[in-house]
């Protein structure tokens, strides 16, 4: 398990990319870390990983103080956004390397992955494509057989079929395995098939938490008129994040928290009244308009 | 303890896989260019007496760029966000990262001193014309092992402070330059200083030193002080990368070693500290807290001010105007190099030429630089005369009142000596009498017979006689070592050239040289001779070309003028019988007054004929047989049309 104990990190004396940070990711799950650009997703793994020294704070895996720790870093693989690997090195020759620091490699493992996704191991990966330098970087990772894996932007530039492919390989790793991912994505709706559990980072800070799940069946988004005129106070009883009026058609998003809404907006006589799902990137829009993101300047 | 949190044996395996080509070009080019080096001097066909320096050339070529080569393949890392995450998400702890990749560097340094010790050591051995002692190369391996490492450890530490490579090598040059700025500015300081020597007893009455009107001089003159001009040496045992600053011929240097020692170990410690606390986020641009870059830019105003000051005291408002301008370039340049953009210029510029005036201050408050001064000496701790240091307090005297000795009218000689004062070394080129000459010499002979006594004949490295060298043999040493109480039945005063053998054993760090009388024993003669005749001999036979004899007749009545400037014609028209004679007659006898030849080629090579008047007929036989030749003929007449005009040295 993964605890964050206020946990903060600022990259001048002033400007807290991380603030007073606290957050527990459980067990055998697969927990995506999502946040606008420089939310500090990025940030947050390289400090678990013991990239970054914390400002204050302290992470705890296993209960054990992560940071510097060879035993616990032994358990843990990073593949960051912007991929590294020594020059004139071939997959094989990356393999070895992690071979030599990680116990648990699994050689064998790189060789049968690479065959089925036809990467030649014995060529220079500075001559394959930014898809394929992924790959090797996520075979490596998956091959070291760690207990955590990190993973920034973890498909960027991946095609939709090996992208499928790595899903599946992260989710045997945590059914096979026992492994717990952490994974950061812009692209909202690649997390929703393969997450478990989401984080929302925002300004430094956990947002929210939520399995998935409970996130998709709490939010919906509710188009609804009145026989009578009506504005946002009409539904002040509920918990609204975004409230839109067009005619005399309003478009409500409404956070559920326990509360049954149907009933109380059925309880108005609506003329119309329908609920839509939302999808994951519109539950994270919505959550952070209503935390004063404005969208509508940037789109 | 587990030494495995300390140092990851496969991580420094990875890092070396990973930099094979690089370090093997790093860690080859050296010793691959001695080889070369040797095989240049072996193919000259010329016997080499090496020294410290000219063994350490090309390894000190390489003091930065093979340390710097090595730093960056272990520790360029930091400069770039991607490998930082790479490197440091691998389970190895900072500790470990740390200790494995210095003590990895230290391993390939080792190696690299290793193998350019071990080609020396074999070309010595299997090429008796390369001498190379084992003390020099132990000397050469312990004085570049620890300058490699000293400037490896270095540029680890700029390395790890600073977040560029730029900047880095910024760093690790106010590193090593710092220290050795200052030594610079007092050695300039003790350039512009007019010395004068306090002289009060009977020799410094001084009939010969005259003041030109010069007050100065007069004033200084009635409290009997007298000016000289010395050479201030530099002698502050700078690290190795500056080690040809240093005054001391050789580049080896205790001090240095012991100085570079505590250096690493101090750096090694910082870097350890730093790389633990060090904020990896900080690459690209170097020292994000403005007050360290602030600080760091200060530290290298300190040398630009220093030759700032030098232009502006050298002349006056256009020094300012171009003081300033050089600041605020560089100013400019330094944060675009260090930073990739301009850094708030116009504050950046205010703090540089802020400083720039501080500096200036300090400059003319407490350096008083290029402005003139006088010291006097009131005496000199040490006199040192050809590495001897006079003991004799009338000769030191002696010495002294020579310095001030002006238009000397009588006989002087001259001599380089150095003067010690408060630990200060000073060089003088010093006119003596002919009464301290002959002073100085008893004393150098004295201090000779000691040397000779002490020197450690069974060490000895080499032998030369006139200049040719000559091998050491275990009989030889053996002759010496026997044939060494015998010294005292000559007078070494009255030795010449021909007379003495030279001994050379390399003993402390240097060449150790004696002269010993050849005849000591008519074993060690006949034993050089035969050597030499030998190598004569062999170079006659084996060379296609008509060489060009010089011949040093002892007892010249044997020859007449017109012999020697016919001879070279008359040996090479003769060549196979001089061959022959030389292989078969000439049986040197010690007790016969020779004649020596010698052929002057890339090497030289002398032969002692011991009977020279059975060689003076076999001459007139060679010339019987040439007697009608033209060619010879034509150089009878020129010598003849030449006349009295020919002057041939002997």
């Amino acid at each position: 398990m993964i605890e964050i104990k206020n946990l903060s990190k600022a990259f001048n004396d002033k400007d807290y990319v991380l603030e007073n940070l606290n957050c527990k990711i459980n067990d055998n799950a697969i927990y995506g870390l999502v946040g606008a650009n420089g939310a500090g997703k990025s940030t947050l793994l390289r400090l678990i990983n013991s990239i970054y020294t914390p400002d204050h704070g302290v992470i705890l895996i296993d209960h054990e103080n992560a940071y510097d720790n060879e035993a616990i870093k032994q358990e843990m693989v990073f593949v960051p956004d912007d991929l590294f690997f020594y020059p004139g090195y071939s997959l094989m020759d990356m393999a070895m390397y992690y071979e030599s620091l990680y116990h648990k490699f699994d050689m064998n493992y790189v060789i049968e992955i690479s065959t089925k996704l036809k990467l030649n191991p014995n060529a220079k990966i500075s001559s394959f494509s930014k898809g394929m330098k992924r790959q090797c970087a996520l075979i490596c990772a998956l091959a070291c057989n760690t207990k955590y894996l990190f993973f920034d932007e973890t498909f960027d530039g991946l095609d939709p079929v090996v992208r499928k492919f790595f899903k599946k390989l992260l989710a045997d790793a945590m059914s096979k395995n026992g492994a717990t991912i952490i994974m950061t994505s812009h692209n909202l709706r690649e997390l929703e098939d393969i997450c478990d559990n989401l984080g929302l980072l925002y300004k430094g800070n956990i947002l929210f938490e939520s399995d998935i799940d409970t996130l998709k069946t709490n939010m919906f988004k509710v188009q609804i008129s009145l026989k009578e005129d009506f504005d946002r106070k009409t539904f002040k009883k509920l918990k609204i994040l975004s409230y839109k009026k067009i005619g005399s058609v309003a478009t409500l998003i409404i956070n559920e928290e326990g509360k049954d809404s149907r009933k109380y907006l059925e309880s108005l006589n609506p003329m119309i009244l329908d609920y839509l799902p939302l999808t994951l990137e519109e539950v994270f829009i919505y959550q952070m308009e209503a935390l004063g993101y404005e969208f509508e300047n940037i789109l | 303890m587990n030494l495995k949190t300390f140092f990851s044996f496969n991580f420094l395996k990875e890092n070396i896989r990973k930099s094979k080509g690089i370090l093997a070009f790093l860690l080859g080019i050296i010793p691959v260019i001695n080889i070369i080096y040797l095989i240049v001097l072996l193919n000259i066909n010329q016997s080499t007496l090496f020294t410290f320096n000219s063994l350490s050339f090309f390894t000190y070529v390489g003091i930065l760029f093979i340390p710097l080569g090595l730093s960056l393949s272990l520790f360029s890392f930091l400069f770039r966000k991607s490998s930082v995450d790479f490197i440091l998400s691998k389970p190895l702890n900072r500790r470990s990262l740390f200790i494995t990749n210095t003590i990895g560097g230290i391993f390939l340094i080792l190696l690299f001193c290793l193998l350019n010790a071990l080609i020396f050591g074999l070309f010595g051995l299997l090429f008796a014309d390369l001498i190379i002692p084992f003390k020099l190369i132990l000397d050469y391996f312990i004085f570049w092992f620890i300058s490699y490492l000293f400037m490896f450890i270095v540029l680890n530490l700029a390395m790890i402070l600073a977040g560029n490579m730029l900047t880095s090598f910024v760093l690790c040059a106010c590193i090593v330059l710092f220290v050795p700025f200052y030594h610079l500015v007092h050695y300039l300081n003790e350039e512009n200083v007019q010395y004068y020597i306090s002289c009060n007893d009977e020799y410094c009455d001084d009939f010969n030193y005259y003041c030109y009107k010069d007050q100065s001089c007069e004033k200084h003159l009635k409290k009997n002080e007298y000016q000289i001009y010395p050479a201030f040496l530099m002698n502050y045992h700078f690290t190795a990368p500056l080690a040809i600053a240093n005054s001391s011929t050789s580049f080896y240097d205790t001090i240095s070693i012991i100085k570079m020692i505590v250096l690493s170990i101090i750096y090694i410690i910082i870097g350890y500290i730093a790389f633990q606390k060090r904020k990896m986020e900080n690459n690209i641009t170097s020292f994000k807290k403005p007050l360290i870059h602030h600080l760091v830019k200060g530290i290298t105003l300190v040398p630009i001010c220093f030759i700032t000051y030098i232009i502006i005291k050298e002349t006056d408002f256009i020094g300012w105007l171009i003081a300033i301008l050089t600041i605020i370039i560089y100013s400019i340049v330094y944060d675009l190099i260090t930073r990739k953009e301009m850094y708030k210029p116009v504050k950046s510029t205010a703090i540089s030429i802020l400083l720039f005036l501080v500096f200036t201050g300090g400059y003319a408050l407490n350096f008083d630089v290029l402005t003139n001064k006088e010291k006097v000496i009131s005496h000199f701790d040490k006199i040192i005369v050809d590495d001897m240091v006079i003991q004799n307090d009338s000769l030191k005297k002696q010495i002294t009142s020579s310095l001030i000795q002006r238009n000397r009218e009588e006989d002087s000689f001259y001599y380089d000596i150095i003067f010690i004062e408060d630990n200060k070394e000073y060089k003088l080129g010093v006119n003596v009498s002919a009464s301290t000459k002959e002073l100085l010499e008893q004393e150098y002979l004295k201090w000779q017979e000691e040397k000779i006594k002490s020197f450690p004949i069974q060490e000895i490295n080499n032998i030369e006689y006139q200049n040719i060298y000559i091998p050491v043999t275990n009989k030889i040493k053996d002759i010496i070592l026997e044939n060494i109480y015998q010294l005292n039945e000559f007078n070494l005063n009255d030795l010449s050239q021909k007379d003495i053998l030279d001994l050379y054993s390399y003993q402390d760090h240097t060449y150790e040289k004696i002269s010993i009388p050849i005849k000591i024993s008519d074993e060690l003669y006949k034993e050089v001779l035969t050597y030499q005749n030998k190598e004569f001999i062999d170079y006659l036979e084996q060379t296609s070309k008509n060489p060009y004899f010089t011949l040093n007749i002892y007892e010249s009545s044997y020859f007449i003028e017109e012999d020697s400037y016919i001879f070279d014609y008359v040996i090479n028209s003769n060549k196979l019988d001089f061959i022959n004679y030389l292989k078969y007659d000439n049986q040197i006898d010690i007790d016969k007054e020779g004649i020596s030849i010698a052929i002057y080629d890339k090497n030289v090579y002398k032969v002692t004929i011991s009977d020279a008047s059975k060689f003076k007929e076999e001459f007139l036989q060679y010339k019987k047989k040439i007697e009608d030749e033209e060619e010879y003929q034509r150089l009878l007449e020129e010598y003849q049309s030449q006349g009295v005009e020919y002057d041939y040295q002997y």
